[in-house]
This record gives C-alpha cells, structure tokens and sequence, in this order.
C-alpha cells in the first residue's frame, strides 16, 4: 500500500477542568465510570486521546452526553486549551510542529485560514444579528480578504452551494429557521476552502426532514469538494450515513476504534455494544 | 490459475458483554485458496456461519484468528491485519461485497445507488449512470423505477440492485452473500451470467449460497461448512470440507 502522511495526528490529547493532579487519569475514565478524580475533584473531560486523520476521509466520534466528544473538538479548534497531549496538521509547518503548543497568533492563523467548524448551536457560530452575507464575509476578513467585491461574490457564491436563497443574504440569521441557520453556518465554516472542518451535532435538534436534507447536502458537499472532516454525533444513524471510521467515547477515553460498519456490526467493547444496541 | 487468495485458520468468536461475556462461535479455524478467475462456492446450512466468513474477510467483522492472504495490485497483504485506510481503499479499488440484504438511504435514486462506487473510484458522472442504467437494464429492472429509491422495490428487484453496485466496479475479488436467494429463475438466471462474465475478466468470487443449483451452476469448487451436534455434552463441532463436484 502506498504510503501518505496523515493531515492530522493526535497524541495523548487531554483536558482537565480544574487543578488537576496526578492521579486524575489514573481514577478517572470507563473502568471507573466517571469524569471526577477522587483526589482532586478536577473534571477530566478527556484524556489519553490519539489517532490519525487523513485527508478526504470522515472520522466519525460518537459517544454519550458527557463522554467528552465536544471537548476534543474544541480543543482542536482552539476554543478550549488543551491541558496535555500534542497535535500534528500537515497544514500548519507540515505537520513538524505542535499546534496545540504554538502562539495565540498562530493558533488564530490556523483556525481562521485551515479550519471550518459548524458548532451544533448557530448561536455559537454565527452572529445572528449580522446578515447571512455580513457572518460569511467575517470569516474572509479574518482571512485576510478585504475586497467588497470579491467577499460578495464569495458569500453569494457559498450560499448557493449550501441551498440558501440569495435573497436572503442579506437578511438577518435570527429570522431564519433552524435548518437554514445550520445551512449559513455550514457555508461560512467552507468559506476558506479549509483542509479541516469540524461538525459538531450539526444536526441535533433539527426535525427529520430537514436533518435529511443538511446531512445529504454535507455529503454532496464532501463529495464535490474532497473535505476533510471529524464529525461528532452521538446518532448512530448519523454516524453511518457521514463517516468511514469511528472512535467511541466513554468518560473521557477512546474505547473503540473501528470501520465504521465494523463498530456497528460488530462492536468489541462493552459500551459499543450497548449503544449498538440501543439503536432504534 | 494465480492464487490471490489463502485463508488460513480463520475463527471468528463474538462475545456478547450484554450476556455476561457469553462467548459464540461465528466460523472456526476455516481454510481455502482461491484462484483469479475462479468460483468458490460456501455451502452448508443457516447459522453456520457462511456470512461470517465473508465479513471476516470484508472486515466488518474483527476475526478472532487466522490469517487471509490477499494478492492485492500492490503486494500481499493480510486482510485481517491491514490498517483501516488500507482497508477502505482496497474496498474503493479491489475488493466487491454484496450483502445479504440492501441497505439504502431512502432518498438516493437507484441508478445513483449503483453508480456511486464508480464515482468513488473517479469515473465521470454522465458515463457511470450510462453504466448503471446498462446493468439495470440487464438485470431486469424496468426504467420508470430507476429513479425512484431501491428502498420502495421488491426484495427481489433490491437484491439485484444490491448485485448491480458491486459488479459494476469488476472487482479483482468479489464477496457474494446469497446474491440470488430471493430471485425468480429468469433474473437467477442473469445474475449468473454476470458472475461467469466477470469470472472471464479475472475475478475471483467467493459465493455464499444455500441453493446447492445456484452453486452447482456457477462455482468451480464448493466449500461446505457443517455443525455437527454431540447428543452427550450438547457442545456443536464445526466441520469444512470440500466437496468434488463437475
């Protein structure tokens, strides 16, 4: 097999919420069933986290309320500190430095130029008292893109290939249904062509019709444009639709790694296969 | 005739945590060879565990022994050890599985649904939905369904949907898992015209079927996996042999 480089590596990623000691790893996790260290009583969101991304794949983590699916997201989207752990992206120095350990500057350079991120909540990703147009042209200012003309054409440009109708560029988020918020968020978090997007229960919350159609648009839209993405879900459904692998999380550590028909076919570990179970 | 296939040993031994760790037999210790170009039947009764050897192979299952030794385009490799990336690509390139049942999301056209791997693989669109509706055509499926969901057809008209995706790729090893249990003889009948058509262009089929004529049609040799009871201890011993046939 023809060797690549991963886009992004993973090692030992942790987030501790609190002081922290050192046996917080050590009593924490799935064999003890819970978040809190007993001697310290700091939170350990996730701990021990590894693995590889390449490009053009969909990784998949799914995992219980709690399990500390977001937290790894956020800590690779720099919207959390990660307490330990190094992550190498072959966008960022070719991979050679740790971007969880470089400059506020650079951290910003990363996300707003190689990263996308659709947050489960639009609120938290977009400004919803901004227009469609104004919130897709933030993330190209951020990016160095100051030419009205340009920034337009771009925003009308990504609108349309998430099924937004132009019209309603330049209205206001806040008016609009939860659907289409999710479709504006999806089309500013594509707005640089990132080699990196993060979904984050894009679709929770949203009624069955219209989760169909964002979820079948991100497919169209992985297709045509080869993305990259880590998609966290706790819908198992989801998960089989979007993704090729998986990493099932519980209380804060990796369980399971797997093809994603493997982790549900034939899940190994306890947890897995209760939530394999638990599928409607 | 080049071996591009050596299963050796092959155990698959689910542990069931819901049930206390209750431990049950997929296959155990399991053993052939298959050659390019050649039909491999699997024959035996339900639950012996025919399925489970392919998914072994496919892996969506995790094997618990043995090895499977396959002659890719770039070199041997164990399929039940190679990293998950290689897996993935050498199911996008090399490798066809056609399930027992469909599994479809209910919004995708049928022609779209047999098209998509030859998409994967970079085919242009216009061309790869000409292909598609070829097979469709072959295999019987009137045009006024093509654009409708595979998810509202028949169980026959599914299966052969579910046949069409993966042949239309001719893969150089091809995974069939009762491809014609629910056909009526006449598209039985081009299902196995299909078979033997690839067969001609080098591909090496591993057909699960419990249609000894289905097989007898087809297969160059045929595998037959049994259980065997013991009355005493109640405990179930599994057999595979291979049976001559032709």
């Amino acid at each position: 097999m023809p060797k690549e480089e991963p886009l992004l590596r993973v090692r030992r990623l942790a987030r501790i919420f609190g002081s922290g000691c050192s046996k917080c790893t050590s009593c924490t996790g799935p064999l003890t069933g819970t978040n809190i260290c007993s001697y310290c009583h700091s939170i350990v969101a996730c701990a021990g986290v590894s693995f590889d991304l390449y490009a053009g794949e969909i990784l998949g983590v799914v995992g219980e309320s709690g399990s500390g699916k977001s937290t790894l997201v956020q800590c690779l989207y720099f919207d959390s500190p990660a307490t330990a752990g190094e992550a190498y992206f072959k966008a960022y120095k070719d991979g050679q430095a740790n971007m969880l350990a470089c400059s506020v500057q650079e951290k910003r350079y990363i996300r707003h130029h190689l990263m996308g991120m659709v947050y489960q909540n639009p609120q938290q990703g977009l400004k919803l008292d901004f227009t469609a147009g104004g919130n897709i042209a933030e993330k190209l200012l951020a990016a160095g893109i100051y030419h009205v003309g340009q920034i337009r054409r771009r925003a009308a440009e990504l609108l349309q290939c998430t099924e937004v109708p132009l019209e309603r560029m330049d209205h206001l988020p806040r008016f609009f249904s939860g659907g289409m918020q999710q479709r504006v968020q999806i089309a500013k978090a594509l707005a640089n062509n990132p080699p990196l997007v993060f979904l984050d229960e894009v679709t929770t919350g949203l009624d069955v019709s219209v989760q169909a159609r964002v979820l079948d648009l991100i497919k169209k839209l992985q297709r045509k444009l080869g993305l990259t993405m880590i998609v966290i879900s706790h819908d198992l459904g989801v998960i089989r639709l979007l993704t090729n692998r998986v990493l099932v999380m519980k209380s804060g550590r990796v369980v399971e790694t797997g093809l994603t028909d493997q982790i549900l076919e034939d899940p190994q570990h306890p947890y897995t296969q209760l939530l394999v179970s638990s599928m409607l | 005739m080049a071996e591009i296939l050596r299963v050796l040993g092959l155990t698959k031994i689910f542990k069931l945590h819901l049930l206390g760790g209750k431990e049950v037999i997929g296959c155990k210790d399991i053993s052939f060879t298959l050659g390019t170009g050649e039909v491999l039947g699997i024959q035996g009764p339900s639950g012996v565990g025919k399925s489970t050897v392919l998914k072994c192979i496919y892996r969506s299952y995790v094997a618990s022994a043995g090895q499977a030794f396959y002659r890719s385009i770039n070199g041997v490799v164990d399929l039940l050890q190679v990293p998950e990336r290689d897996i993935l690509e050498l199911r996008r390139q090399e490798i066809g599985y056609v399930s027992q049942f469909l599994r479809v999301v209910p919004r995708v056209s049928a022609l779209q649904v047999v098209a998509e791997s030859i998409l994967l693989q970079g085919r242009e669109e216009s061309s790869a939905l000409r292909e598609a509706g070829r097979l469709l055509m072959y295999l019987g499926i009137p045009k006024e369904l093509w654009d409708a969901s595979p998810a509202t057809y028949s169980g026959g008209q599914q299966q052969r949907v579910n046949v069409a995706r993966a042949i239309i790729t001719c893969p150089r090893l091809l995974l069939l898992d009762e491809p014609t249990a629910s056909l009526d003889e006449q598209a039985k009948q081009r299902v196995h015209e299909l078979i033997l058509e690839l067969k001609q262009k080098g591909t090496a089929v591993l057909m699960v079927s419990h249609d000894r004529a289905s097989l007898e049609q087809v297969a160059d040799r045929i595998l037959f996996l049994d259980c065997v009871g013991d009355n005493q201890t109640g405990e179930v011993t599994r057999r595979a042999f291979e049976v001559a046939h032709h």
